[in-house]
Order: structure tokens, then C-alpha cells, then sequence
């Protein structure tokens, strides 16, 4: 049993369902489940961000502009993890994953998981500094970065799925 | 001859579709593209709700219709309606008055998206009777119309024209909660201009001129404020305009409306403007001119408070051509 394996367990816990791209006829539907999944995860992020916005708006915070801002950009990433590019489809026809592939697509599967839910503790985070301008502005930039680094993954992953 | 439920090739404005057809056959396929989803209605009510797939309709995946129609094969009757979940754009524009009851013209535009076709069924196509994509479309900016109004009013001048962006910002959050109600998803607002009355424009001249809201709005007329302000400083009138060294010498200081203002209507918050930490303050005595009416403007202006244009400059301030890559006085990089 190796690093593969508890991949999947891991995955397997977070989404239920998922059969870690075994079954030939079922490729495609653990695609759409991990994408599922890490689309949910930002979707909360997405209406806690929308919760801090209502209430910057409230206090008149200086970063309100800012932070909308973060809340498009996490829009249109949700919106690219849920419906996937056309080009993506390419991979998942494939009747086999090799190992090698396999473990390559399942790191990118758990590391899209893991940054989605640290992008939704960090929403959280800024949401509790909506008082405090100097923590607010810090909380803004960390969430940014977390924005950048899902991007790069999310970027990676896809052209990994399309084949390229 | 097999059924087939298809929307096909929708227009580029459609929110909704309704099948022609009421009478729906188990067995017949039901197609739904990505970004749209397909929900079965009778009688004004929603039963199955069906996303994007290829679909043969059993009792299984309509579990809800088929127990209403009690458990037998034969065709029933229900409303299909297909809803667009992509977005969608569109432009608004409207009058409505400032808290100070000086009357505003805008524009611009919005775009919003289908967050829940469940309540976006039930709250505008169920509960208004509207199947038509024309009629939808029609509610929706009406709705987005009305809200922008209401919303709109509550600041005073100087904020909408001072600080647009946070207005619309504010704004935008409150319109956002209106359009979940509809299970819609505003997903921006763009101002686009403001405008008002050759008569406010002047008095919001000399709000922003002399930092004193509360003494400008006691006169009648702008024309007052700039003969009593003449009076007291001998400075020269002209035609309309006036030039008043001694004033234009200190920065402007908007973020005051909030006493005069008060009482009636929802203060927003009587924001304090941070003291712009970009923007180098402007040599003293230095005139601005409106590169879109040729009108002098306040120093530092992000707005001509005469034509209403967006005033873009360089990370130094200078005033820059729209669409400028770089700066002309200085050089800089414009983003
Ligand atoms: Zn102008
Ligand atoms: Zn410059």
C-alpha cells in the first residue's frame, strides 16, 4: 500500500462516493465529484465573503472596494472548478490511468481540496476583522495570496487533465 | 416516435424557457446543457428539478410527479421550464434625489446570474406569471431599477460624486441581498456616470471648494454662495464661475456631510474619507482644468463636479488621458 493508496482514503473521506479513477465507466464522475466538492467548499467561502461585505458596508470600512474585489475573483474560480473548460474532457475519456499519472492527478485533487478550505478559513479570518482595519487589511492580502496559489493548482490541474 | 425536451439554441439574453409542450410521456429524453436547468411544474408549483444531463424520464428521476399522478404510466401534464445559469448583463439607468433631495440622473450596468432556479421560479417566474424570457428580463430591471433608487438616495451629493467607487460598493451590497430574495446572484454593479442639474453642479462646486456643506446648502442658489463668498473674500466674479485663490489653496474637505444631512433617511455611515494615502496633496494654488468640459475642478477631484466624467490620473496625480499607459507629466506606468 503506498502514497497512492492513502491518497484515496483521504479523498474518499472528504468526498463521498469517490472511487479514486479506478473504474473506467466512473472516471468522469470522480472528476465531477472532486470538482463538486472543492466548488461547495468555495461557494461557502464566496457567501462569507458576501457576509463580510455586508457588514464592512455597515462600518463604512475602508477596504470594502478590496474586498469585493477578492469576492470576484473567488466567483470566477468557482465558476471554472464547477463547469469545466471544454479541452478538459480530452483526459478523463481515457480508458487507464498509469500510476505515475494517476498519483500526479490525485496530489492535484488533494492539494485543490486543501487550498479551498483554507481559502474558506481565510474568508473566515477577515470576516472577524472587519473592526480592526490593520488586522483587516493583513487578513485581505493573506487571502489574496490563497486566491493566487488555488489559481496556480487549479491552472496546473487543468492543463494535467487536458492532456497537455 | 420518441419525445424529446430540448432547449435548443437559446438567445444570448434568455433566463428561461418553457417547453411548448404540457403533455410529457415517460420515456421521453430530456435534454439539459450545462449551465442550464431543467424543472417540472403543475399548477404553479415546482416538483422535479433536473440538472445538466441526458435524461430518459422514469418514475425515478420524476419520484415527485409520478406519485402525483398517481403511480400510472400514461402521459401527464406539466410545465417544463429550462433556466439559464450563465450570466447575464444588463444596463440600468434611472433618476432619483440625494439625501439632500438634489435630483441625480445615472447609468451604467450589471450582471447577475441564476443562484437557486428553485427560488428564482417560485419569486419571479411562478409568482409573477411570467414564462416569457422578454417578461423576466422586464422584472429584472425594473427590480434592479427600484432598488438602485432607493438605494442611491440615501447619500448625499458630495459622496456620489466625491466617492463613487465606495457608493457603488455600498450599494452593490445592498442590492446583492435584494437579488438573493429572487434567487439571483448580483454578481457586479458598474456605475457608469452620475449627473445632476447645472444648479447642483455649481452648489457641489462650492461644497467641495470651500469644505463647508453646511453653509452652501443654506443658500437659495449657487449663484448666492458665490456672491456671499465673494462679499466676504473680495474675490473677482464672473460669468458663473468663480475663482477663489484663498479657497482653492486648502484641500478640499468632503467628508463633512454628515451634520447638515442628518435626520431622515439611513446615513450611510457618515464615512470618514481616509485621508487618501496615495494621493500626494497638490501644490498649493495649482488649477485643475476638466479634460472633458475644459471647467476648472477641485484639486484632486476624482470626479468634475461639471459634466460628472471620471477624472483618472498617474500614481502622482496628475490628470491622464482615458485609456493612457502612461503618464504624460511624469512618465509613470499607468496600470
Ligand atoms: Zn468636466
Ligand atoms: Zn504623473
Amino acid at each position: 500500500m503506498g502514497k497512492e493508496t492513502s491518497l484515496v482514503e483521504k479523498l474518499e473521506l472528504v468526498i463521498p462516493g469517490f472511487h479514486g479513477y479506478k473504474k473506467k465507466e466512473l472516471i468522469r464522475e470522480d472528476d465531477r465529484l472532486v470538482r463538486g466538492k472543492v466548488a461547495d467548499t468555495l461557494a461557502l467561502a464566496r457567501r462569507e465573503m458576501e457576509r463580510a461585505m455586508q457588514r464592512c458596508a455597515m462600518v463604512s470600512c475602508a477596504q470594502l472596494v478590496a474586498i469585493d474585489n477578492l469576492r470576484k475573483k473567488l466567483m470566477a474560480l468557482e465558476s471554472r472548478v464547477r463547469h469545466a473548460e471544454a479541452g478538459y474532457r480530452g483526459y478523463f475519456d481515457r480508458v487507464k490511468f498509469k500510476e505515475d499519472e494517476l498519483n500526479r492527478l490525485l496530489e492535484y485533487d488533494a492539494r485543490m481540496i486543501e487550498l479551498a478550505e483554507e481559502i474558506l478559513n481565510e474568508v473566515k479570518a477577515l470576516n472577524g476583522q472587519i473592526a480592526n482595519p490593520q488586522a483587516l487589511g493583513m487578513a485581505v492580502l493573506n487571502l489574496d495570496e490563497e486566491l493566487v496559489n488555488f489559481e496556480e493548482v487549479l491552472g496546473k490541474r487543468m492543463s494535467f487533465a487536458a492532456g497537455e | 416516435m420518441v419525445q424529446v425536451i430540448e432547449w435548443v439554441n437559446p438567445g444570448e439574453d434568455e433566463i428561461i424557457w418553457r417547453y411548448p409542450n404540457e403533455v410529457i410521456k415517460w420515456g421521453a429524453q430530456l435534454i439539459v446543457h450545462e449551465y442550464e436547468v431543467a424543472v417540472f411544474m403543475r399548477d404553479g408549483k415546482i416538483y422535479d428539478v433536473l440538472g445538466p444531463g441526458r435524461h430518459t424520464l422514469t418514475t425515478q428521476n420524476l419520484p415527485l410527479l409520478y406519485r402525483l399522478v398517481g403511480g400510472s404510466n400514461s402521459p401527464f401534464k406539466a410545465t417544463v421550464i429550462f433556466v439559464s445559469m450563465k450570466q447575464f448583463q444588463g444596463r440600468y439607468g434611472g433618476e432619483t434625489q440625494t439625501r439632500e433631495l438634489a435630483p441625480v440622473k445615472y447609468y451604467g450596468v450589471y450582471w447577475f446570474k441564476v443562484a437557486d432556479p428553485v427560488l428564482f421560479i417560485t419569486e419571479v417566474v411562478g409568482g409573477q406569471s411570467l414564462y416569457d424570457t422578454a417578461d423576466v428580463t422586464k422584472f429584472i430591471r425594473a427590480y434592479f431599477n427600484e432598488g438602485m433608487m432607493k438605494h442611491l438616495s440615501a447619500y448625499s451629493i458630495v459622496d456620489l460624486f466625491q466617492n463613487l467607487d465606495m457608493v457603488s460598493t455600498q450599494v452593490k451590497v445592498k442590492l446583492m441581498e435584494d437579488f438573493r430574495r429572487l434567487g439571483l446572484e448580483l454578481v457586479d454593479v458598474k456605475i457608469e456616470g452620475v449627473n445632476t442639474t447645472d444648479e447642483w453642479r455649481q452648489r457641489l462646486f462650492w461644497i467641495m471648494q470651500t469644505g463647508n456643506a453646511q453653509y452652501v446648502m443654506q443658500m437659495d442658489t449657487a449663484k448666492q454662495v458665490a456672491a456671499e463668498l465673494g462679499k466676504s473674500e473680495g474675490a473677482a466674479i464672473g460669468t458663473g464661475m468663480v475663482v477663489m485663490p484663498q479657497l482653492l489653496q486648502q484641500p478640499a474637505q468632503p467628508a463633512q456631510p454628515a451634520q447638515p444631512y442628518a435626520g431622515g433617511g439611513v446615513p450611510p455611515a457618515g464615512y470618514q474619507q481616509p485621508a487618501q494615502p496615495g494621493a500626494p496633496a497638490q501644490p498649493a494654488g495649482r488649477q485643475e482644468i476638466c479634460p472633458y468640459c475644459g471647467k476648472q475642478i477641485p484639486p484632486g477631484a476624482r470626479f468634475c463636479p461639471y459634466c460628472g466624467h471620471q477624472i483618472h490620473r498617474c500614481p502622482n496625480g496628475h490628470i491622464v488621458p482615458e485609456g493612457a499607459k502612461f503618464c504624460p507629466v511624469c512618465g509613470v506606468k499607468i496600470e
